[in-house]
Formats: structure tokens, sequence, C-alpha cells
């Protein structure tokens, strides 16, 4: 699941990776993540994030634990907490992972950053690899 | 000496936005502003691009409203060629639309207006979200997904993809509906129907035990705003705008194309956001709402049975004066779901809605174009002007976020000066002040076209800009 906004530059490096895979995954693009996703995601075994990120390295992957926030933020859902969603309404865990790309201009238009083009080719040969080793 | 608390940003609503409380030497409330730093970005960058191409670049201003904005653009398109549209393509963006209210509003209401009217606004914070509104009620919350699901359901079927479709394009939509379609809305409705009275049931519920905060939290008059039926009842695709005063007289009616003549802006020097008011009136005078509790204050009546029954006693609140409590929002939300899904029936059984009329063909032949609906957040205007090619030379959008900015400023000072006192910084309190925003439902992607989400931090400043304390919630 790739999310962000591709008329805010490097916001839309979530959705720009998931054109570039060709495995047979089902791949489904969003702006925002929403509480009502929890019913997609009872019948998956594994999902996968990916986002833009304000900060960091060039690129995270990481294992989503379940946490129940302190005072949910906005009309977007953390994935940490649709998690949790998925699990107190339909007793379902599948494994969550985050795809982080580091993002650095997030004006409005459709070019990604110099920068980003580069970490978006890092995150595409990671994630590439990581689906042939786990499908 | 003069303290200053900064809630930033607010939680639960889209984007970035401040929340400054003034306090005296007494630590009680002087004052209180919500600022939103609201920035055209999406106007200058749609600038040089086709008209047409409008439907499908806006609705990416939002993730939560994206039909609204499609809508909007497309009604603007439509007048730059010039055309009226076949009626079968109205009836099918308007069904797009009932879909984008339900999910909106149902949204809203079990995530974001649940945890305060459900487990109340002392609640320990630990359980006080959306999770322990699940496990205080789990059945509830499934039924919150469904209603979602539901309205997300008609925008796929109908216009081929849930958020960002290409269904509006200028004349009209680009693709019929199926019977299929038809018919998997239809036996749906019934259903949702019955899920969100349980919701009317909660807000009624929380409203007779609380009776008296409901009439005063937030509660100020104000003019009220919104489209309505050549018969005065309320709309939310088409219609002309109606403005009443605070006492529940109406000032104008007018096409939505004039609101220019109307509408002004008003700059304030602590905050990028412009304050629209009632031109005639002027400025703080014609300051007005938008949105569910507008919608039903300026309705006559509601043309649905359902949700005219809900609304009746509505109107019953205030003896059919305008209802001022912000807190009534909750509940004007919830009946317009109601009028929603029934209204969806009634485009369905409509023996025009299968014809394959959807599409009116036509050239430039306007240099501009308005577009307006009422969005679930409140009246949405979209205007452009082209030249003779369709280039967009100009934009300007206003949204719903920005015509309640006045409103939910004052919300947020007459809640703070009842509930928060500076010396003593409790949790409910501030919750209370970001309630009060709540009510209104912000979308401040919508106004300031923001991408962020991030914690809350509460600021204590002294008069001289010095930070006395400062409480961080991630």
């Amino acid at each position: 699941m790739g999310f962000g906004n591709p008329y805010r530059r490097d916001d839309g490096l979530g959705i720009k990776l998931l054109d570039l895979i060709e495995h047979n995954v089902e791949k489904i693009k969003v702006q925002e993540l929403t509480f009502d996703m929890a019913e997609i995601f009872k019948d998956y075994d594994m999902v996968i994030f990916i986002d833009a990120s304000l900060e960091g390295n060039e690129i995270v992957f990481r294992r989503v634990k379940e946490e129940i926030t302190f005072s949910p933020l906005t009309h977007h859902t953390p994935c940490e907490e649709l998690l949790s969603w998925t699990r107190v309404l339909y007793g379902k865990t599948p494994e969550f992972y985050l795809l982080s790309i580091r993002g650095y201009d997030f004006d409005f238009g459709e070019e990604l950053s110099e920068k980003a083009k580069e970490n978006l080719k890092k995150a595409e040969e990671f994630l590439k690899s990581f689906l042939e080793n786990h499908i | 000496m003069e303290k200053k608390i900064t809630i930033s940003p607010v939680t639960r609503i889209e984007g970035h936005a401040r929340v400054t409380i003034h306090l005296n030497d007494d630590g009680k409330v002087e004052s209180a502003f919500f600022h939103v730093d609201q920035f055209r970005g999406f106007e200058k960058f749609s600038e040089g691009r086709h008209f047409s191409e409008m439907p499908v670049i806006t609705e990416r201003i939002c993730g939560i409203c994206p039909i609204s904005h499609h809508l909007a653009s497309a009604k603007a398109t439509d007048e730059i060629i010039g055309v009226e549209i076949p009626r079968t393509a109205k009836l099918l963006r308007e069904l797009i639309h009932m879909g984008q209210i339900i999910q909106s509003h149902s949204m809203h209401f079990f995530e974001l207006a649940g945890p305060d009217l459900i487990l109340g606004w002392d609640a320990d914070p630990k359980i006080r979200n959306v999770v322990g509104l699940i496990q205080e009620n789990p059945e509830l919350a499934l039924k919150a997904v469904k209603l979602r699901k539901f309205g997300q359901r008609i925008i796929e079927l109908v216009a081929g993809r849930r958020i960002h479709p290409t269904f509006a394009v200028p004349g009209g939509v680009n693709s019929s509906l199926s019977p299929s379609a038809r018919d998997e809305i239809l036996s749906g409705i019934d259903e949702m129907i019955g899920y969100i009275k349980e919701g009317i049931k909660i807000a009624e519920d929380f409203i007779e035990k609380n009776k008296e905060l409901c009439d005063e939290f937030a509660s100020f008059p104000t003019g009220y705003m919104g489209l309505v039926k050549e018969d005065g009842s309320l709309e939310l695709y088409d219609g002309k705008i109606r403005f009443m005063d605070k006492d529940g007289n109406i000032l104008k009616e007018f096409k939505p194309q004039y609101y220019l003549r109307y509408i002004g802006e008003r700059v304030e020097d602590w905050t990028y956001l412009k304050f629209p008011y009632y031109k005639p009136l002027g400025y703080p005078n014609g300051v007005y709402r938008v949105g569910p509790l507008a919608r039903l204050n300026i309705a006559d009546k509601i043309s649905t049975p359902l949700a005219n029954e809900e609304f009746k006693k509505f109107k019953s609140i205030n003896n059919g004066k305008p209802v001022e409590g912000s807190i009534y929002y909750h509940y004007a939300r919830l009946i317009e779901t109601v009028y929603a899904l029934e209204r969806a029936r009634e485009i369905l059984e409509d023996p025009e809605v299968m014809s394959q009329n959807v599409l009116k063909m036509g050239e430039v032949t306007n240099e501009e174009g308005v577009g307006v609906v009422e969005a679930p957040r409140g009246t949405l205007i979209h205007h452009y002007w082209v030249d003779e090619r369709g280039t967009i030379e100009k934009v300007n959008l206003i949204v719903s976020t920005g015509h309640n900015n006045w409103a939910m400023s004052k919300a947020v000072e007459m809640v703070a000066k009842a509930f928060v006192d500076g010396k003593n910084l409790k949790e409910g309190m501030l919750n209370r002040v970001e309630g009060a925003i709540r009510c209104y439902d912000p979308c401040l992607s919508c106004s300031t076209h923001a991408i962020g989400k991030m914690p809350i931090v509460v600021e204590l400043y002294d008069k001289d800009g010095n930070i006395i304390d400062v409480i961080k919630r991630d």
C-alpha cells in the first residue's frame, strides 16, 4: 500500500514505488490511511506500507508494532493504530511493515527531487529483493 | 503579566493548526485564537493547466473529501464550456456525492466525535481514543467501518474508483451506471440507515444528559450560509445559496455564480487564513458559519421522510430559531447522513438514472466558471478563469474550513474561558478546547493544502514571549 500525494513532489514516493513493482502482489494506492482499511487488511497475511518521510535515513524498513495512540491524529490513521483496529475488530494480526523513503521537497509539483529519485531507486532494489525472498 | 498556552497542532484534524490561549496574571483566559497557516499552493499549481484537467488535479487537495473537489471542479468546467449537462449525469454526480457525505460524516462521528461523546470529556486519556472506543463497543465500531465502506463502495461502483476517480468531466460524466451497481447499492441502504440511527440515538442520549452543556458549549450567534433547493429544503449538490441571519431571517438567496458579490474575505495579522463574511453586513457583523449545523439552520425542511422527521426534532431544539451550540454539529451530521442514504435510494429508483445519455460535449465559450457544492464540512467554491484555449489563468478556492475559521476561533475562546485554568492544566480542559474545533471537523488539508500530521505541543508563555511550561503529546 503506497500512500501520499503525487502532486506534492516527494510525498508521492510511495505511489511511484508501487508503479515499479511487478511481483504478484496486490497494490493499493491511497492518499491517506483511514480506519476502515482494517476491513481490507483482515484478509491478508502481510501488508507493506510505503510512505515518504520528512526525516531520517534514505530508506528505513521496520516491522510495525501495534500501538494505541494517546490521542489519534487527524483523519489520518497511523499504521500502528490500524493494526490495533484489525486485531480488535476482526481478531486478525497480519504482519505489517513500513518502508519509509526519505523525501526532501514537498512543494507543489509532480517531479521528484534528485535526492528522492536516488532514494526511490534504493527502495525499489530493497523491496524487490524483499519480495523475492518472502513470496 | 500575560501568559500564553499554545496547543499545536490540534489533534485529530488535518494538517497544521495551532491554538493559542492567552492568560492574564490570575491564570484566567484573556483571549484565544485558532491559527491556520493558509497556503494557496494548489491555486498557483493549477495555473497553466488545461481546464479539463482540473477535476482530477483538485481532488488531490484532500484524501478525505476528494469527491467534493472533483464535483465542484467539474461544475466549474461545465460553465466554461457553457453546457447544461444531461440529467442522468447530474444524478450520477449527486449519487457519488451522497457516497462522499456518508463516508466522511460516519468517519467523523465514530472516529473523531465518538471518543468525546461516548467515552466522555474527562475519560482517562489512555482510553479516550478510537481503540478505547472499539473496546467499549466493538459492534458499534464494526458498524462504523461498514458505514464508511458503504459510502466508499457507492463511489467505487459508480465512478470506478473509491478515491480520486476520473468520473466527472466537463459536460457530464464518462460512464453510465450498471444494473448490478444499482442493485448492490440499493440492497444495502436499509441496513446502513439502521446503523446511522444508532448513531443518532447516541447523540440524542448525549444531548439529553448534557443539555446545558450542549446549549452553552461554544454557543454564539452568527449568520449561516449554504445551498438550498428552490423550495428551501436541504440541498448538497446543486441549488441556490441562502444567507440567514442570527435570528433566522433570510438575508439573501442567489445563484452560486454571484458569490463574489456577497462574500468578502477579511485578513487578520495573526493568521494567514482569511475570514469570509457576508459583505452587506460588513465585518464582523457579517461573519457566518457553514456545514451541517448551518445547513439545517437555513433549511426549511428535508425532502426525504426519515431525515425530515429527525430534522423536526433538530428544529425544536431552539423553537425553530437557529441552533447555536457548536456541539450540535455532531447531531446535524448524523441527520444529513440519513438524508444522504435516502437520497441515494431516490436517485437509484429514478428511471433516468440508467440512461446512457451522460455527456454533452462543448468548446470553451466562457472566460470563467464557478462550481459550488456542499462538501461534508460546508460550502465549497471553485472558481476558474481561462484564456480562449482553456488554459487556466487564475483559480480561487474557498473551502468550508475557511468559511468556519472565525467561528472556530470564537468557539475556542468561549470554551477556553469556561474550562481552561492556566494554573491547573488538565487533559480534560485541553480536550474541550480541541473538542470545540472538532465540532467543525476542520479539514486543514483543504484549507492549507498541508500534508502534515504530527504530535501535539502545549506551550505556556509569559507576556514577554518566554516559555514557562511545555506539554507534549506524541
